[in-house]
């Protein structure tokens, strides 16, 4: 367990979190889809099985969300990353659970990402000021500075909750009553349905 | 300029969206056309006020851009603020014109299909038997994507560059709307066979069979009527709960 928290769990939040950058600010080569981030990090985790149930589930529940302008849709890479650290890492969550838990996490990113966007407009008043002063706009240090708290901030996120969430939801698993454990084992069975239904929708009504 | 466009969206943020983005790939070509530092220093700031489009389309707009302040550099002092104004109105315009037609291609209709597509390799090539169904699919996937996506970024600077203020008539050859409507009927055509198969042999923890098709038909149908993704999936919890309840 130690291990996990020191040197895994750190590599592998770092990797999510670097991937993640993908998504919006470096190239959108949709290398950060939840269709690879689930099963690499699956994979990694030594549970390649349960990465690319949970990839392909949030990949569905993720297709219809277009970051359309100023909007901000659920983190994709972050989702699925959290929801397989969850279930194939030391605290081995059933997938029933970790899945919506990764939903929730996407979600929950999305503020913490506005966040990031607000503190971005301060580097276009720092290269009009350097632009002003009659020096170069220093883009080696913004692009390094932007990335950088980006992925410092995402892989913080995906550390510190999935920490949380690990042990909580594993125990709780065992706690709660049988019914309620019934309730999210039956929504997860329903999910590639719900999925499904979400991508057949994302053409039929435009086509 | 074609690599800098990679980083379009590096420093978005909600004043100016992609002012820094646009500057950071427009810069070497400021700094080509206006070897003056105070030259470039004045081009540079005015480009840093709003600007927003879809990310693989922005090529369009910095070869459009380049070559009017080309032409500005090139003209005498008196015609250059009537120039200035109008690489203004033509950014604002071709910015809101080529995310229209980019954010419907590109996040509409390609990222979906090839999703579907994916899918739907992964299980036909699971259930054949094939040999690293995963590593297919997900090739399948970043070469269906990403070909279409480095092309137009290549080909919109040079479109945009040469063609100038002509490139509405020229975006237009393209035939964007027949091509997003085909691309649309392949996803749909993926995403029907998805659900077929998936009726047939159940992956991802699954229900097979009537109850599934059950589900399916339930989703959709709620799906139709504005019902979120995420409440049909605490929709089913709740459903579950109810049904753990009742069960004797």
């Amino acid at each position: 367990m130690t291990a996990w928290y020191l040197f895994s769990l750190p590599a592998l939040s770092a990797g999510i979190a670097l991937v993640e950058t993908d998504s919006v600010l470096v190239g959108q080569w949709m290398l950060s889809r939840p269709l690879f981030v689930g099963p690499l990090t699956g994979l990694l985790c030594g549970d390649i099985q349960a990465g690319v149930v949970l990839g392909v589930l949030t990949e569905l529940f993720s297709v219809e969300g277009l970051p359309v302008g100023a909007s901000i849709p659920l983190n994709a890479a972050v989702a699925a990353g959290c929801a397989v650290l969850l279930s194939a890492g030391a605290w081995a969550v059933p997938m029933a659970a970790a899945f919506p838990a990764g939903l929730a996490l996407g979600a929950g990113h999305q503020r913490l990402e506005t966040r990031v966007r607000h503190w971005r407009s301060g580097l276009t008043l720092r290269a009009a000021q350097a632009l002003g002063d009659g020096g170069p706009p220093g883009w080696r240090r913004l692009l390094l500075r932007s990335l950088g708290i980006h992925a410092a901030v995402t892989a913080a996120f995906v550390y510190a909750t999935v920490s949380v969430l690990g042990p909580a939801l594993s125990w709780s698993w065992d706690a709660v009553p049988a019914a309620a454990r019934d309730a999210v084992s039956f929504a997860f069975e329903i999910g590639p349905w719900i999925g499904l239904a979400a991508l057949v929708r994302a053409f039929a009504w435009k086509v | 300029m074609c690599a800098r466009s990679f980083f379009i969206q590096s420093w978005w943020n909600f004043e100016g969206m992609q002012n820094l983005g646009f500057l950071f790939g427009l810069d070497p070509w400021l700094h080509r056309i206006y070897p003056d530092p105070e030259e470039y220093r004045r081009a540079a700031l005015r480009h840093l006020e709003f600007f927003n489009t879809q990310p693989y389309m922005v090529s369009f707009a910095l070869g459009l851009v380049g070559a009017m302040e080309e032409q500005r550099a090139a003209a005498p002092e008196a015609a250059r603020p009537a120039i200035e104004e109008r690489i203004r109105q033509l950014k604002r315009v071709a910015g809101s014109s080529l995310a229209a037609i980019g954010d419907s291609f590109f996040w509409g209709a390609l990222k979906p299909a090839c999703a579907a597509m994916t899918i739907l390799t992964w299980l036909v090539l699971w259930t054949a038997g094939v040999s690293h169904p995963l590593a297919w699919g997900a090739l399948a996937y970043l070469v269906a994507y990403n070909v279409p996506a480095v092309w137009i970024r290549w080909k919109g600077l040079r479109m945009g560059y040469y063609f100038g203020e002509q490139l509405p008539a020229e975006l237009k050859k393209l035939r964007w709307q027949s091509k997003t409507r085909w691309t649309r009927r392949v996803g749909l055509c993926a995403a029907s066979a998805l659900a077929l198969a998936c009726l047939i042999v159940p992956p991802f923890g699954g229900t097979p069979g009537l109850k599934g098709a059950a589900a399916l038909a339930a989703a959709l149908g709620l799906r139709s009527l504005g019902v979120s993704t995420m409440r049909l999936y605490a929709g089913a919890a709740a459903l579950g709960l109810l049904l753990a309840l009742v069960r004797p």
